[in-house]
């Protein structure tokens, strides 16, 4: 059988969804044992790394380790919290801060002060949510037993990716 | 073969489940979702239903034959 699943999504805390869990736990045990047990915190920072590394990739993003504001202040961390990476381009030299909350919530920390580091701030968001969120469905599809990749490619001027993964049965 | 494509663009994703035995699917797509959710990822599903005959990644084919 084929299906087609379209999601809406937006990054959040981690969250534990027990009707499903349960479901899982009927249909495919061993998934369900091994995403109960998971030390979820460092997967969500692995995560986040590779997403960093695969948009280094793209023509134009640069990875760094500090933010810089209008002043040239430079920190490694917003509240304490030290940057998982920075993403850097022509258009936001300061550069946009990717760090974890403890929880595990993904967040973002950038000097906005110029009008268009606005506007390259919320289109390196998004790349690194869509990177992210590539990566998580990889690590998914990893431990299912696919054979998994990633292509990244612009689109209308968002940076999205196509995750494939391919493992023999079926139908 | 099974096959699973993932189009991820801003704020959506689009997941095509292919050569899946049965009702398989729906459980590989349960666990997809149950693993975003832990993994941060908020989901509301829009769509989520079998593929229709003929149906290619989500666009339907509307060829019409004139009389």
């Amino acid at each position: 059988m084929s299906k087609i699943t379209i999601i809406e999504t937006s990054l959040d805390a981690p969250q534990v969804t027990n009707g499903i869990l349960q479901r899982l736990s009927k249909s495919d045990s061993v998934f369900a044992k091994w995403a109960k047990d998971l030390d979820i915190v460092p997967l969500i920072r692995g995560c986040a790394k590779n997403a960093l590394e695969l948009l280094s990739t793209i023509d134009g993003i640069r990875l760094g380790t500090h933010v810089e504001d209008y002043y040239g202040n430079r920190t490694d961390n917003h509240n304490g919290h030290k940057f998982i990476g920075v993403l850097r381009s022509d258009k936001l030299p300061g550069g946009l801060g990717v760090y974890m909350e403890d929880n595990g919530e993904i967040k973002f920390a950038a000097d906005d002060y110029e009008s268009e580091w606005g506007v390259e701030i919320e289109r390196l968001q998004k790349a690194f949510e869509n990177a992210f969120i590539a990566e998580a469905g990889r690590t998914f599809m990893k431990f299912k037993k696919y054979q998994v990749k990633i292509v990244p490619e612009i689109l209308n001027g968002s940076i999205v990716f196509t995750v494939q993964g391919l493992k023999a049965g079926g139908v | 073969m099974q096959k699973i494509t993932m189009k991820v663009t801003d704020n959506n994703i689009h997941i095509d489940f292919d050569g899946f035995p049965g009702d398989t699917c729906s459980d590989e797509e349960d666990a997809l979702l149950f693993f975003l959710n832990i993994m941060g990822v908020k989901t509301n599903v829009k769509r989520s239903d079998n593929k229709q005959d003929k149906e290619k990644n989500g666009i339907k084919n509307t060829n019409r034959t004139r009389n």
